[in-house]
């Protein structure tokens, strides 16, 4: 790995990134007391075992809330009574088969590891979303950070002029940066169709009209500053350049998704997850290094058998675009595109039709960034209630993702009370899936 | 007027608020004056020690916009501004903070405050936004009660029942399922004391064990919030299981219909579970039960040699002084008697330090909630003296704040150098500092509306008080039922159950045929269908159980027999009131009213009064303005809207939506304690610049642009657009500056407007 942006740990190169990255579209300036200076230290006390060679630049990570149904997407089962009517089809990697509702993906299979015994120990909405984005449980003094911000906080990189992290979606319990600063946590952006708000200039005001009003504010201000020449004040003069070199930016079109053609837009579904997933690949192919899409709705414990095949065409539609575009545009072998949701579906079918809560064994998804293609690890016994081969605790899974980008798995990070915490608590990656 | 007692009762009623709050005026507190000399002079001779000078005094116009923005969490309007600046009296200073400190706007300001500490959310506490808005409510009622500290927290840590009842059980429903947590976060906030590290292992910069830990956590560990709703269902659970063997005897019965109704029973017993579920639905989590007899246990994995791993933990105080336990069986009462008393120092101290911090912008002792036995403030004469004041002013902190606003060193021009955090500060005056996200949210809306810090009713208001009308009268109603008519009823409830399972089982595999028939039609008929027969279950238990209950509660407040209930809702008839997306209100009119309990929806005499009290509102603003014929019945229109539109962040959901402007500028997600942070970013410049703000600020009836209608001649539209929005005239250079802006083409009061709120003046407390 010779790309400079993959080699962490340089103190001054992540002070220098942590500064303008973040402050760009993140909230903020880093307040001193978290300055990289602090992780320095902890760079030293961590570097027992040096994180593995990475193997992706970037992630997709693509959220299932409500708990996907294993058993009617990547893990079908037949000739069982748990396997309800859904039928089984065959795909473009030999001896992988998956549910009938993701004929698209069948397709791009060849490309991806399904990852068919996680485990979770939380089966509650809100704690399994919660332990699944960060590998510890949901507790009332602390919040932790999720991938994105660990990747911002640990290494920092790309493009300095855009978020390093972005989620895409309305889950209103993302836990943010956790106790990391809040300028390392992810950007929001809940419509992918609106972008960033307030980056042009309100109708009918004309651009020499706009500067000459800010020409205005600097001069009727200068007393004031000269008065408090402080950080805190100048901080804000810095921010309305920056805030104005953005709107000028050509990298702000990034969000804009009227630059792609139609039949591109279309090719990825025209709903809100679908052109997430289109937003997600044009902030990675400019540098944003993490965008997560979550697409909602899963918890089907009615009307599985209805509402599934109807969720699975707009995901089916938009997953196998999205592999297959960043595949031709070459950006698949450094992007690693993560599917993961809270829980599964119990593989008993209730009165209503549908799947309650089942933790205990569930499936997720990985292609590029250096995975196996065409690859299944794992295994549920014939009905699907247990793990038969190869359990991967929620912990491990993340460990996985962070080992394919070279974090540190090691390395404490301490909350503002000095707790240690580590990428993905005590999990062991899974190596094997990678190629 | 019907449910005016039960507005009472809940404290939901805004007509009492704007009652009480007019009577509860303040007393001026004659030491006032006293207790801010000897903080000065405390200040004085801490200077001198170190060389240092006092900041100079501030200007009138300087500590009026900030000690609006400190006591009452907004700028002032150009109305206030000018009577302020007008009056020639030397006590108008010390008249002003007690006019705001007693004012409507102090509530606002505070909640955020509290809010950001106990983390406080709209949707933070469990069922359907109820129980949270109850507790909001709560707070709100203790701030502008001015509820002494003490009691405050005394009432949040000891409190338990239900919602409506007593909205500080709120407290402990914020951590539901986390006990151990809630005693970690309590400890913080309250004696800003850091033990969250011990609740895993001793603490390793600190000297508290685990043990200690879970011997303060076992005062409150009896603390309950996992209540299912129905209060007997403990006992009627056990009948189930006491039954099950009089089954089985049955079984073996040579009666064959014995025998029948043995097996029936097995299979109805089997749904228990379901019909408690469904039948506590709707009110569980709604109360905090006490559970004298709760153990707590230390931890299976326990690794210290000073007790056994799951042995019992008997509760201790482990700093301040020991607890008085009188009643082993209130644990919680002995637990906030000692917590909040003035023998248990750090209680003070942080409560002392917060509000300190608040005027000054930093404590004297930093972090105020991560204490050391060494922790030493920058002035521990002062600090010493500050916690005597506030034990002797008996923990009123209305009384407390106007003490440290009347201070000449509060009253001084803000510090010009930077103080960096973690460096020493002495404060020869307050910090320079960022309008929180709050103030600044505030202060924009009252440049818009007129009348911004004003009780009155706000939308939802009326819809949450029908709201808990129905659940406590269900909940209420639930608690007559004993644990044999719970058996007996779920039993019989169980043999609907039984059968509509029976019946979605053929439906599923009806289902399962149309589907590979691909017969879309019939699929989505036999799956309303099977949802059709789930509505059965909770039918019949509902006919069974709910409604002879809410009977015998009517009869109970009313001494009356009670009127024929209603016929429980038929399945199909919810669904089809599903489908044009009104399920609930066919379960809400399934129960006969019951005094007390109901409160009706606004009927249109009501909504006509309620207009028109709005109405004689909106023009006697208008002729303030001085407004006269049509532009009367444009200003109601425009004002209308604007009563709906800006309010105060206290009457938002807390938090604000992400993404929202108060979230752009820093507001507390409110989901870890005191998150909110004033850092700079670009969003917020972008918002200032190019968001929906401007047209707002700038519309015709915007509180700035009446008063600069008002002003006739340019250099008048100046001075009231600088004292709206900086609340001090413009200087000569500001004058001219703005002329040469003229000249070249910045025409119209919005290009003023847009620099000055682009300025770092208007965003900074001076």
């Amino acid at each position: 790995m010779s790309d400079p942006l993959l080699r962490a740990n340089e103190h001054s190169r992540r002070r220098f990134i942590a500064r303008t990255a973040s402050s760009l579209l993140g909230v903020g300036l880093l307040p001193e007391i978290f300055s990289p200076c602090v992780s320095g230290a902890e760079v030293t006390a961590g570097a027992a075992e040096a994180p593995r060679a990475a193997t992706a630049m970037n992630v997709i990570y693509l959220y299932m809330g409500g708990g996907q149904s294993q058993f009617e997407t990547w893990d079908p089962k037949e000739g069982v009574p748990t396997a309800g009517p859904t039928k089984i089809i065959k795909t473009s990697a030999d001896g992988i088969r998956i549910a009938e509702h993701l004929p698209r993906m069948a397709k791009q299979m060849h490309h991806a590891t399904v990852l068919r015994s996680l485990k979770s120990t939380q089966g509650a909405h809100e704690q399994g979303v919660y332990y699944m984005r960060t590998s510890y449980t949901l507790r009332g003094t602390i919040r932790h950070p999720a991938m994105g911000t660990w990747l911002s906080h640990l290494q920092g990189g790309g493009n300095p002029k855009l978020p390093s992290s972005v989620f895409v979606g309305n889950d209103s319990n993302h836990p943010g940066a956790g106790f990391l600063p809040a300028s390392q946590g992810p950007f929001f952006v809940s419509n992918p169709e609106n972008g960033i708000k307030n980056v042009t200039l309100r109708q009918g005001l004309a651009e020499d009209r706009f500067a000459s009003r800010l020409a205005l504010a600097n001069e009727l201000d200068q007393d004031f500053r000269a008065s408090f020449p402080q950080s805190g004040v100048k901080a804000y003069s810095e921010m309305y350049d920056q805030a104005i070199t953005l709107m000028k930016s050509e990298d702000i079109k990034a969000f804009d998704l009227t630059e792609e053609p139609d039949e591109m837009r279309n090719a990825y579904g025209r709903e809100a997850f679908g052109q997430g997933c289109l937003l997600a690949r044009r902030l990675v192919e400019r540098g944003v290094r993490f965008v997560e899409v979550s697409m909602g709705d899963w918890d089907t414990h009615a009307a599985n058998f209805i509402r599934i095949p109807v969720l699975c065409e707009t995901l089916d539609r938009a997953l196998s675009t999205l592999l297959s575009d960043l595949h031709s545009r070459g950006m698949l072998q450094k992007t690693l595109m993560v599917l993961t949701t809270e829980f599964g579906r119990t593989p008993n079918i209730n009165a209503n039709v549908g799947r309650d809560h089942h933790p205990q064994a569930f499936s997720a998804v990985l292609a590029g960034g250096g995975v196996k293609g065409g690859y299944i690890y794992g295994k549920t016994d014939k009905q699907g209630y247990e793990v038969e081969e190869d359990e991967i605790h929620v912990p491990d899974f993340n460990a996985t993702i962070a080992s394919a980008l070279g974090l540190p798995l090691k390395q404490p990070v301490f909350s503002t009370s000095r707790r240690p915490f580590t990428v993905a608590d005590k999990g062991e990656p899974v190596l094997d899936v990678f190629a | 007027m019907r449910y005016f007692p039960l507005l009472f009762n809940v404290a939901l009623s805004l007509l009492s608020l704007a009652l009480s709050s007019r009577a509860a005026a303040q007393e001026a507190s004659p030491n006032a004056a006293e207790a801010a000399r000897q903080i000065d002079a405390l200040l004085v001779a801490d200077w001198k020690k170190h060389g240092l000078k006092p900041n100079p005094p501030t200007p009138d116009e300087v500590f009026l916009r900030r000690v609006y923005l400190d006591i009452i969490g907004r700028i002032p309007a150009p109305g206030e501004t000018q009577e302020f600046l007008a009056d020639r009296q030397p006590d108008k200073r010390a008249r002003l903070i007690d006019k705001l400190l007693a004012s409507d706007g102090y509530s606002h300001r505070m909640f955020a405050f509290w809010a950001d500490i106990l983390r406080a959310q709209t949707a933070g506490l469990p069922t359907s936004g109820i129980s949270s808005a109850l507790y909001l409510k709560y707070i709100k009622e203790s701030i502008r009660t001015n509820k002494p500290y003490d009691q405050f927290v005394r009432e949040l840590v000891s409190s338990y029942g239900k919602i409506w009842e007593n909205g500080a059980v709120g407290y402990y429903m914020r951590d539901r399922g986390m006990p151990l947590d809630n005693m970690a976060n309590t400890a913080r906030i309250f004696l800003g004391t850091r033990m969250e590290c011990a609740q895993c292992h001793d603490h390793p910069f600190d000297k508290w064990t685990q043990k200690q830990f879970y011997e303060m956590a076992a005062f409150t560990y009896g603390m309950d919030t996992t209540y299912t709703g129905i209060r007997e269902a403990p006992r009627a659970i056990a009948l189930f299981a006491r039954s099950r063997k009089d089954r089985e005897a049955q079984m073996k019965s040579p009666d064959p219909a014995a025998r029948a109704q043995a097996e029936r029973e097995t299979k109805a017993a089997r749904w228990q579970g379901a019909v408690f579920e469904n039948l506590g639905d709707r009110v569980k989590y709604v109360k905090t039960d006490y559970v004298a007899d709760r153990e707590l246990r230390l931890p299976h994995d326990y690794q210290y040699s000073n007790a056994e791993p799951k042995s019992v933990v008997k509760p201790a105080m482990v700093l301040g002084p020991p607890a008085q336990i009188d009643d082993p069986g209130a644990l919680p009462e002995a637990y906030s008697r000692w917590l909040t008393s003035p023998e248990n120092p750090r209680f003070t101290t942080v409560i002392t330090n917060r509000l300190w911090k608040l005027a000054f912008g930093r404590a004297l002792i930093e972090p105020l909630d991560d204490l050391k036995d060494d922790s030493e403030a920058v002035n521990p004469e002062l600090m010493k003296y500050l916690e005597k004041l506030m034990v002797d002013l008996r923990y009123d902190l209305k009384a407390f704040q106007r003490v440290l606003y009347n201070t000449s060193t509060y009253q001084a021009s803000a510090s010009r150098e930077q103080s960096e955090a973690g460096t020493v500060y002495r404060f020869t005056g307050p910090l320079l500092r960022r309008m929180t996200a709050e103030q600044l949210w505030d202060s924009l809306v009252a440049l818009i509306n007129p009348a911004p810090d004003e009780p009155r009713e706000l939308p939802g208001d009326r819809e949450l008080a029908i709201k808990v009308g129905q659940l406590r009268k269900i909940s209420d109603a639930l608690d007559l039922l004993t644990a044999q008519e719970l058996f007996e009823g779920a039993l019989k409830a169980g043999e609907t159950y039984e059968a509509t399972a029976a019946r979605s089982s053929e439906l599923k595999d009806a289902y399962a045929a149309a589907q590979k028939a691909k017969d879309k039609a019939e699929m989505e008929r036999l799956n309303l269908e099977i949802r059709a027969q789930s509505m059965k279950g909770r039918s019949a238990a509902n006919d069974l159980l709910v409604i002879p209950a809410v009977s015998r509660l009517y009869t109970q407040v009313t001494g009356q027999p009670a009127p024929p209930a209603p016929r429980s809702t038929e399945a199909d008839e919810v669904m089809a009131m599903m489908k044009k997306g009104k399920g609930k209100q066919a379960v809400r009119h399934n129960y006969i009213d019951v005094p007390g309990y109901d409160v009706p929806e606004e009927n249109a005499a009501e909504r006509e009064q309620r207009k028109k009290a709005q109405r004689a509102r909106f023009d006697e603003e208008a002729r303030r303005f001085g407004l006269e014929g049509n532009r009367m019945d444009e200003y109601a229109k425009a004002r209308e809207k604007i009563e709906a539109t800006w309010l105060r962040a206290s009457e938002l959901s807390s938090p604000a939506p992400r993404g929202h402007f108060l979230r752009d500028f820093g507001q507390s997600d409110r989901q870890v304690i005191e998150n909110a942070n004033d850092q700079a970013s670009v969003p917020q410049a972008l918002v200032l610049m190019n968001g929906d703000l401007l047209p707002a600020l700038t519309q015709r009836h915007s509180q700035v642009m009446l008063a600069v209608e008002k002003a006739k001649k340019p250099e008048e539209k100046l001075r009231a657009v600088y004292l709206a929005l900086l609340t001090r005239p413009p200087t000569e250079k500001e004058k001219a500056s703005w002329e040469a802006a003229r000249a070249k083409g910045l025409d119209s009061m919005e290009d003023l407007i847009f620099a000055l709120i682009n300025t770092q003046q208007f965003l900074f407390i001076q």
